[in-house]
C-alpha cells in the first residue's frame, strides 16, 4: 500500500503529464463543433502540423481515418504520435494539432 | 545538451545535429588530405600524424555523444513505452561502441594522447589484449544490443502500420552480403578443418559479420518504412542509423578486398576513413530523434509549456 504522501506525489505527476492530453479532450468539442461547417478544413489545419513529425504519406493515412465531425482526430493521432516521440511529447504535440485544426469563425 | 528548435524544423539540422555534421566532415577531409599528402609525398608521416592524433580523439568523441544522446533520448520515454527500451538496448549498444573505442583506438595505440603508454606495466601483449577486447566490445556486443534495439524499432513501426517493404535494389545489396559471409563462414569451417585452433577472441570475432547482415537487413527495412511514412522528423532518426550500416558494411568489404588482393592496398586503405563517417552517422541519430522529440515538447518559437 502507498504512503499517502507518494501516493499524491505520483497522482500530481500523473494529472501533470495528463494535462495536454485533457485539454486536447476538451479541444476536440470545439473541433467538433467548427468541423460541421467545413469538414475537410480543420484535416488540413491538423495536417499541416502533423506533416513536420510523421510526413505526408503516414499523415494522410492517419487523417483518412478521422471522421468529417473530427469526433475521433484525437484518438487517431495520439496513439501513432506516442509510438514514435513518447507519451509526454505526444500529448503536448497532440493538443497542439488539435488546437491548430479548430477552424475560428 | 541544450538545444533550441531550429527554425527550419525538421529541413535544417539544430545546432547539437550542425556540430556533429562539421565534426565529422573536418574529421573526415583532415584525414583524406593526409591520404593525398601521403601519396602524393610518399612519406608515412602524415598517415602517423592523422591516426594518432586527431582520428582516435574523433572516434572517441562521436561515441561519447552518441552514448551520451541516446540514453537522453531513452529518458524522454517513460518505462512502459516501448521505445523505452529499443533505446535502452541502442543506448547500451552506444556504451559498448564508446568502451570499445576507447579501449582499441585509444589506451592500447601507439598515440602520444595515450596516457598508459608511458605506465611501466604498459607492453605490447597488454595492448594487445586490451584491444582484443575493446574488439569484442566494440563488435559483437555493440551490434547485438543494436539489432535487438532496432528489431524492437522495427515492431513499433509494424504495430503503427507503417512497415515498409524491401526494393528489388535492397534484395541486391543483402545478397551481395549473404554471398560475403558465406563465403567467409566457408573459409572459417575449411581452416577449422585443416586444424586450426583459434583463440577466444577470435570465435567471439566470427558472428560479428552475421551480425552486421542482420543490421543491414533491419536497417533497410526501417528505411523504406521511413519511405513509407514520407518526410518527417520521426524518420530521420532512423535513416541516419540506416546510412551508419551501410558505411560500417562498405569499411568491412574494404578491409576484406584489402585482404584477399582484390585492391591494390594503397587505394584499399581509403576504407580506413569510412568509420568516421559511420561514427558520425550513428551519432547524430540519436540528435534527430531527441530534436523531434523536443520540438514537439515546445510551443512554436521555442516556448515550453511547463
Amino acid at each position: 500500500m502507498k504512503e499517502p504522501a507518494r501516493a499524491h506525489f505520483d497522482e500530481t505527476v500523473l494529472a501533470t503529464d495528463q494535462l495536454p492530453e485533457i485539454l486536447a479532450v476538451i479541444r476536440c468539442h470545439e473541433v467538433r463543433r467548427s468541423a460541421t461547417d467545413d469538414p475537410e478544413r480543420f484535416k488540413r489545419r491538423a495536417a499541416a502540423e502533423m506533416v513536420t513529425y510523421l510526413g505526408p504519406k503516414a499523415t494522410a493515412r492517419i487523417l483518412q481515418r478521422v471522421s468529417a465531425d473530427g469526433r475521433n482526430l484525437l484518438t487517431e493521432i495520439q496513439p501513432v504520435l506516442g509510438l514514435f516521440l513518447g507519451r509526454r511529447a505526444a500529448g503536448r504535440l497532440a493538443s497542439r494539432i488539435v488546437e491548430a485544426s479548430v477552424v475560428r469563425i | 545538451m541544450p538545444s533550441s528548435p531550429a527554425a527550419g524544423f525538421p529541413n535544417a539540422p539544430s545546432n547539437r545535429e550542425r556540430g556533429i555534421l562539421i565534426v565529422t566532415g573536418a574529421g573526415v577531409s583532415l584525414g583524406l588530405a593526409s591520404f593525398a599528402a601521403w601519396r602524393t609525398t610518399g612519406d608515412a608521416l602524415w598517415l602517423n600524424l592523422y591516426f594518432q592524433w586527431p582520428a582516435p580523439v574523433l572516434m572517441v568523441g562521436l561515441a561519447a555523444v552518441e552514448a551520451w544522446l541516446s540514453l537522453s533520448v531513452r529518458r524522454a520515454f517513460l518505462p512502459v513505452e516501448p521505445l523505452y527500451w529499443a533505446w535502452t538496448l541502442i543506448g547500451a549498444s552506444a556504451a559498448c561502441d564508446l568502451l570499445g573505442n576507447v579501449c582499441s583506438q585509444w589506451l592500447s595505440s601507439g598515440s602520444p594522447l595515450n596516457p598508459l603508454l608511458h605506465s611501466a606495466w604498459w607492453s605490447q601483449d597488454q595492448a594487445q589484449e586490451l584491444r582484443q577486447f575493446g574488439l569484442v566490445m566494440g563488435g559483437l556486443l555493440r551490434y547485438f544490443l543494436l539489432a535487438a534495439g532496432l528489431l524492437a524499432v522495427l515492431r513499433i513501426y509494424r504495430k503503427a502500420g507503417f512497415l515498409g517493404r524491401l526494393a528489388a535494389t535492397d534484395w541486391v545489396l543483402l545478397g551481395i552480403v549473404v554471398t560475403y559471409v558465406a563465403k567467409e563462414t566457408g573459409e572459417v569451417v575449411l581452416a577449422l578443418y585443416h586444424g586450426k585452433s583459434p583463440g577466444i577472441s577470435e570465435i567471439l570475432g566470427w558472428p560479428v559479420d552475421p551480425l552486421l547482415l542482420v543490421l543491414l537487413f533491419e536497417t533497410r527495412l526501417l528505411a523504406r518504412s521511413v519511405q513509407r511514412m514520407g518526410k518527417g522528423a520521426i524518420g530521420q532518426c532512423w535513416k541516419a542509423f540506416s546510412i551508419g550500416v551501410l558505411l560500417v558494411w562498405l569499411g568491412d568489404l574494404g578491409l576484406w578486398a584489402t585482404v584477399w588482393r582484390h585492391l591494390p592496398w594503397e587505394w584499399a586503405a581509403l576504407g580506413w576513413y569510412v568509420w568516421l563517417p559511420a561514427g558520425g552517422a550513428f551519432a547524430v541519430a540519436p540528435a534527430y530523434q531527441l530534436e523531434a522529440i523536443e520540438h514537439a515538447m515546445n510551443e512554436p518559437g521555442g516556448r515550453s509549456e511547463g
